[in-house]
C-alpha cells in the first residue's frame, strides 16, 4: 500500500497548530485602550442585561401582588435584594460610562434602599432582645418577640383581667440564636426552596424529617439554658414544678389560625426542659407546618418560634369555646365544649365533647360537667376577651378543683357567612348517612377518600371526599383540594373545624359510622348543613360558605404591598420631560428606566469617542462609500492574524488604522453582517451615474453636490462599527448624516433590539426635516416605535426574533446608502412619502 | 515579565490562593494580604499598580481600608471585590473613590481588564 498523499491528517494538523502558534503571537498584550473599550462594552451589556433582570423581578412582583403568584416572604426578601443589586450595578456602570455624569443617582439609591430596608419584615435580627420574658411583662405589642400566642395571652392577663397560668417566654431571640448556633436557617432556607419549587411529596417530607432530626440533636447554647432553667426555677419555688410548652410562632393565630400544626408538651419538668424546647421547635419544620405556611405566604423566618412554659394545670374540666357561634357571628351566643380533664383529646379531634349553647337557641346537654355558674362565668369572660382581643375568638381554657376559670388560650375565631338554609333537602332519596355535627356548613361532592395514615394524603385527588375516623389537624395540606370532610369522631371545636372553616370546606364531624358506610371510591353528596350524605355527585347543588381571603391578610402581602411602592411604579415616562431627573426617581424602576435611557446616550456617542490607540481597530474592505473600522469586543470578527499571510485585503493602505485589513467575509457578528448585506444591496446603485430622464434636472444638480464616492470618504472621518458576535455598535458620520445602531440580535427575543438615531445633515433646515420624515415613514413601516425632535430621530425596535431583528438590519443598510444624499434630491413637501413608498416597494433604483 | 503588579486583599485563602496562581499565569505579578492591616504594611513596603479588595473582612474592612488607601496611598486604584453585595456598601465604596465595585465570583478576563484599566489612569477614579 502506498501512503496516500497527507491533506487533511498530519498536515492538517501541523497547519493548525501553525495558525494558532501564529494567531498567539499576532495576540500581543492587550493594550489598555483594548481593554478599555472592553470594558465599556461589558458595562454597557451588564446595563442592559440588568435592566432586563430589574424588568422580571418587577413583573413577578406584581404577579404577587395580583395574587396570580404563590411567594414566601423569605423568597421575596431575596427577589427585592436582587433587584436593588442589579440597579445599583446599573448606576455605576452608567457612571463609569460616563464619567460620573449621573452621580445623583447614588444617593437616589441609597435613600430608596434604606427605605425599603426599614419596612421589610425581616430587617434588622433583633439582638439584643430578651430570650425569655415573664408572662406577667408580655403585652399584645411583644408578638415579634414571644409568639401571637404567648402575646394575646400577656394581653388578656393585664387588659381583660382574667386569669391564666403563671409561666414564662421562651422568645424568638433565643429560636434566633439557637438557629444560628447550629447553622440551621441553611437548612430551612433549603426546604422553603424545596417546598417552593413543588419537590416531589416524599423529597420534601424526607426533607422535613432531617431538618426535624437536626433540630432534636443540635446543643442549645449554654447562655439560653441558663436563662431557661433560671426562670424555671423562680417559677417553681422550690417546688415540683411540671410546665407545659407551648410552641407560639410569631403570626400564629393571628392572620391564620395554624390551629393544631405544632407541638404541645405537656408535664415537663426541670430535666426535661431542653428536650420539650426543641421538639415543641421542630414542630416548625413537620412537612403539614410547613406547607400549611406556604399556602399562606409565610417564610420560615417570619414564623420565627417562640415557646411558652406555663404552668401545668390539674383541671376537673376543660374544653374550648366559641365566643360566637361560628356559623352566627351577629347572635349574641356562647358555644362551650367541655370534657372531664384535660383538653388536649378534645382539641386534637380525638374526643367527642359535650356542648352548650348559650343564647336564644340554647342548647344545654345532659351533663353536669358544668355548673349554670360556670357557663355564665365563661360567658363573661367571652366578651372580655372580645373587647380585649377585638372580634370573635376561640378560646381554649379549665377550671381547677375550687379555682378560677383560666384561660389558656385565646384566638381570633374564624366564622363563617351564614349560608341560607335550604328548605327542602337537596336530595329525595333516603340519606346514607346522617347525623354528626356541623364543623363548617356547606355543601360539597366528590368521590370518597379514606385517609388512615398520613401518607393516604400524599396522593388526596382533587375533589376528593375525606372521609376519617379522627378529625385531625394534618389534613389542612389537603384542605384546599378537598370538596368535603365527613369523620367518625371529633367536635366543631377541634383544630380541624377551625381549619375546614378557615379553608371554607364543608365538613361533618362525630358521625359514627361514617368508615364503614362511605366507602373508598364511592360518588357522594356532603350536606354538611344539615348533616346529611347522599349517594351521587349532586354537583347543582354544591355550595360552600365563601371562603375567606387568608392570603389578602397574610404579613407577607401587607410588607409587599408597603415595599412594592419603592419598587414596581414607573413615573419617569418622557425622557423629554425637565423632571426625567435623578432626583424624581420615585422607584426602583424609575432609577432602571433613567439609566436605561442615559445608556443609550452614552451609547449613541461612541462613534465620537477618542479610541486613542486603535491598533486593535480593523479596516474593512468593502466597496462602500464609508471607512468602516471594526473593534472587535468577543467573537464578532474571524480571529486576527489567522489570515494574516494570505490575506487577500491587507496591504499597507488597508492597514492605516494599524492592524491589518479584513474583509467581509471575515465579519462574524450576526447583526453586522446583516447591515452590510443590505448596505451591499445591488440594486442601489450608488457609484454609477443614474439615467437622467428618470431625474429631472434638480436631481442632477443634487447628484452633481453629492458628488463622489471618493470625496463622500472625506466627510467627517471613518466609520466605527463595535461588534461581537451578537452585538453590533454602528455609527456612521460619512456623508452629511450622524447615525448610530445600537442592536442585539441573539435568541432570546427578551433581549434583542434595535435603536437608531440619526441626526443632522448638512443640507438646509427644511430638506434635513424631510429627511427625517422620510426615514420616520420608512422605519414605522418596519415596527420601529419612532420620536422625532427637528432633525433628531430615535427609533427602536425591540422584543422580535434573530430572524426578524436581522431582516430589519439589512433594511436599514439599505437605507442607510439610499438616503446617504438623499436630501439633495427631496425637493417638494410631497417627496418624502414617495421616496418612503418606493423604498418599501423596493424600488431602489430609484435613489 | 510581569506588566502588572496587584495587591489582593481578602481574609479568605481559598479564594485568594487560586485567584493569584491563575492571575500569575496571565503574567500578572501578585502580592497576597490577609487583612487591612497587612494591607498597609504591603503598600508601605512597595509600589503597587492596583489594590484588589474583599469589602467584608474582620477587623478593619474593606472600605475603611479604602479609606486609608485613598488618603495615604492616592496613587494606587482600590477595586473592591465582594460575595456579600449591598446597596449600601456600593454606593460607599463607589462615592469613597473605589475605581469600581465587582461581585464574586468575578470572571477573570473582566477583573483583568478593570485592573489594567485602573492602573493606567490612578488619578481619575471611576472613568473608564
Amino acid at each position: 500500500m502506498t501512503p496516500r498523499p497527507d491533506s487533511g491528517g498530519t498536515g492538517g494538523r501541523l497547519k493548525a497548530a501553525w495558525q494558532a502558534l501564529v494567531s498567539r503571537a499576532a495576540q500581543a498584550p492587550p493594550t489598555a485602550d483594548m481593554a478599555r473599550i472592553r470594558l465599556m462594552y461589558e458595562r454597557f451589556r451588564e446595563i442592559l442585561a440588568g435592566n432586563d433582570a430589574t424588568l422580571q423581578l418587577i413583573a413577578e412582583i406584581d404577579e404577587c401582588l395580583a395574587g396570580r403568584a404563590v411567594f414566601t416572604l423569605e423568597s421575596l426578601v431575596r427577589q427585592i435584594h436582587k433587584a436593588e443589586m442589579h440597579v445599583f450595578v446599573m448606576v455605576k456602570n452608567l457612571n463609569l460610562l460616563s464619567g460620573n455624569a449621573h452621580g445623583g443617582l447614588y444617593a437616589r439609591l441609597r435613600e430608596l434602599s434604606a427605605e425599603i430596608a426599614a419596612m421589610s419584615p425581616l430587617s434588622g435580627d433583633a439582638p439584643e432582645q430578651a430570650e425569655v420574658m415573664a408572662l406577667e411583662d408580655i403585652r399584645l405589642d411583644r408578638a415579634l418577640l414571644v409568639g401571637s400566642k404567648i402575646a394575646r395571652l400577656g394581653e388578656a392577663r393585664a387588659r381583660a383581667g382574667v386569669t391564666v397560668p403563671e409561666g414564662f417566654a421562651i422568645t424568638t431571640a433565643a429560636f434566633s440564636a439557637f438557629m444560628s448556633a447550629n447553622g440551621l436557617w441553611e437548612r430551612a432556607a433549603h426546604l422553603e426552596d424545596l417546598v417552593q419549587t413543588r419537590g416531589d411529596a416524599s423529597a420534601v417530607a424526607l426533607a422535613c424529617q432531617e431538618v426535624q432530626r437536626a433540630i432534636l440533636g443540635a446543643p442549645v447554647p449554654e447562655r439560653i439554658v441558663g436563662t431557661i432553667t433560671g426562670a424555671f426555677d423562680h417559677l417553681a419555688e422550690g417546688t415540683d414544678l411540671r410546665v407545659a410548652m407551648r410552641s407560639s410562632a410569631v403570626g400564629e393565630d393571628t392572620y391564620v389560625s395554624h390551629a393544631g400544626q405544632y407541638h404541645t408538651e405537656l408535664g415537663v419538668r426541670r430535666e426535661g426542659l431542653l428536650d420539650a424546647y426543641r421538639a415543641v421547635i421542630a414542630s416548625a419544620y413537620g412537612r403539614a407546618a410547613i406547607l400549611y405556611r406556604f399556602e399562606h405566604k409565610m417564610g420560615t423566618r417570619e414564623t420565627a418560634m417562640a415557646v411558652g412554659c406555663l404552668r401545668m394545670l390539674d383541671p376537673r374540666c376543660s374544653g374550648v369555646m366559641f365566643t360566637r357561634r361560628p356559623d352566627a357571628p351577629d347572635i349574641d351566643a356562647v358555644v362551650v365544649a367541655a370534657v372531664p380533664g384535660l383538653a388536649s383529646a378534645l382539641v386534637a379531634g380525638e374526643q367527642d365533647a359535650h356542648v352548650w349553647i348559650t343564647g336564644d337557641d340554647p342548647r344545654t346537654p345532659a351533663s353536669t360537667l358544668l355548673t349554670p355558674d360556670d357557663l355564665s362565668g365563661l360567658s363573661a369572660i367571652a366578651r372580655r376577651l372580645e373587647s380585649c382581643l377585638g372580634g370573635p375568638q376561640e378560646v381554649e381554657w379549665a377550671i381547677e378543683r375550687a379555682g378560677p376559670i383560666v384561660v389558656v388560650q385565646s384566638r381570633a375565631l374564624i366564622a363563617t357567612q351564614r349560608t341560607p338554609v335550604q328548605d327542602t333537602p337537596i336530595s329525595d332519596e333516603p340519606p346514607l348517612l346522617a347525623g354528626g355535627l356541623t364543623a363548617c356548613p356547606g355543601v360539597g361532592a366528590g368521590r370518597v377518600v379514606q385517609v388512615a395514615r398520613e401518607d393516604d394524603l400524599d396522593a388526596f385527588p382533587d375533589r376528593g371526599v375525606l372521609v376519617a375516623r379522627q378529625a385531625l389537624p394534618m389534613y389542612s395540606r389537603i384542605l384546599s383540594r378537598c370538596a368535603a370532610i365527613v369523620t367518625d369522631i371529633g367536635s366543631p371545636a377541634g383544630h380541624m373545624a377551625s381549619l375546614a372553616r378557615e379553608y371554607g370546606v364543608p365538613a361533618l364531624v362525630g358521625c359514627g359510622e361514617a368508615t364503614s358506610v362511605l366507602l373508598a371510591g364511592m360518588p357522594v353528596t356532603v350536606d354538611a348543613t344539615r348533616a346529611q350524605v347522599f349517594s351521587g355527585l349532586l354537583a347543582a347543588s354544591e355550595s360552600a360558605p365563601a371562603r375567606p381571603a387568608p392570603a389578602a391578610d397574610a404579613p407577607a402581602v401587607q410588607a409587599l404591598r408597603r415595599i412594592a411602592r419603592l419598587i414596581t411604579p414607573l413615573s419617569l415616562t418622557d425622557p423629554a420631560n425637565p423632571v426625567f431627573r435623578p432626583a424624581s426617581c420615585q422607584s426602583l424602576h424609575d432609577i432602571a428606566r433613567y439609566v436605561h435611557e442615559k445608556t443609550f446616550e452614552v451609547v449613541f456617542h461612541w462613534g465620537d469617542v477618542n479610541w486613542g490607540d486603535t491598533r486593535h481597530a480593523r479596516r474593512l474592505q468593502v466597496h462602500l462609500p464609508l471607512t468602516i473600522d471594526v473593534i472587535d469586543v468577543g467573537g464578532g470578527i474571524r480571529d486576527a492574524g489567522a489570515r494574516r499571510d494570505d490575506e487577500p485585503h491587507a496591504g499597507p493602505a488597508a492597514g492605516s488604522a494599524g492592524a491589518p485589513g479584513i474583509g467581509v467575509e471575515d465579519v462574524l457578528s450576526v447583526p453586522f453582517r446583516a447591515l452590510l448585506s443590505g448596505m451591499l444591496d445591488a440594486r442601489i446603485r450608488w457609484d454609477r451615474p443614474r439615467p437622467l430622464s428618470a431625474r429631472g434636472f434638480l436631481a442632477v444638480v443634487g447628484e452633481r453636490m453629492a458628488g463622489l464616492p471618493g470625496e463622500a470618504l472625506g466627510v467627517g472621518g471613518a466609520s466605527y462599527a463595535i461588534v461581537s458576535d451578537r452585538y453590533l455598535n454602528f455609527s456612521t458620520k460619512a456623508g452629511y448624516h450622524f447615525a448610530t445602531i445600537d442592536t442585539y440580535c441573539g435568541h432570546s427575543v427578551n433581549k434583542n433590539y434595535i435603536h437608531f438615531r440619526f441626526a443632522g445633515g448638512a443640507a438646509d433646515g427644511a430638506r434635513r426635516e424631510r429627511r427625517v420624515r422620510l426615514i420616520a415613514s420608512v422605519l414605522a413601516s418596519l415596527d420601529f416605535k419612532v420620536q422625532t425632535r427637528g432633525d433628531l430621530l430615535v427609533a427602536r425596535l425591540g422584543q422580535f426574533d434573530q430572524a426578524t431583528l436581522l431582516a430589519r438590519l439589512e433594511d436599514m443598510g439599505r437605507l442607510c446608502m439610499c438616503t446617504r444624499q438623499l436630501d439633495m434630491l427631496m425637493d417638494t413637501e410631497g417627496s418624502p412619502e414617495f421616496f418612503a413608498r418606493a423604498f418599501l416597494a423596493g424600488q431602489l433604483d430609484r435613489f | 515579565m510581569a506588566d502588572l503588579r496587584l495587591l489582593l486583599v481578602d481574609d479568605e485563602p481559598d479564594f485568594l490562593e487560586p485567584l493569584c496562581t491563575r492571575l500569575t499565569r496571565r503574567r500578572v505579578a501578585c502580592a497576597t494580604a490577609a487583612s487591612g492591616e497587612e494591607a498597609l504594611q504591603a503598600l508601605a513596603d512597595s509600589r503597587f499598580d492596583c489594590a484588589v479588595v474583599d469589602v467584608k473582612m474582620p477587623g478593619m474592612d474593606g472600605l475603611e481600608l479604602l479609606r486609608r488607601i485613598r488618603r495615604d496611598h492616592p496613587g494606587t486604584p482600590v477595586v473592591l471585590l465582594t460575595g456579600h453585595a449591598s446597596v449600601e456598601m456600593g454606593v460607599q465604596g463607589m462615592e469613597l473613590g473605589a475605581f469600581d465595585y465587582l461581585l464574586k465570583p468575578v470572571d477573570l478576563d473582566e477583573l483583568l481588564d478593570v485592573v489594567r484599566r485602573a492602573a493606567e489612569q490612578p488619578r481619575e477614579p471611576g472613568l473608564p
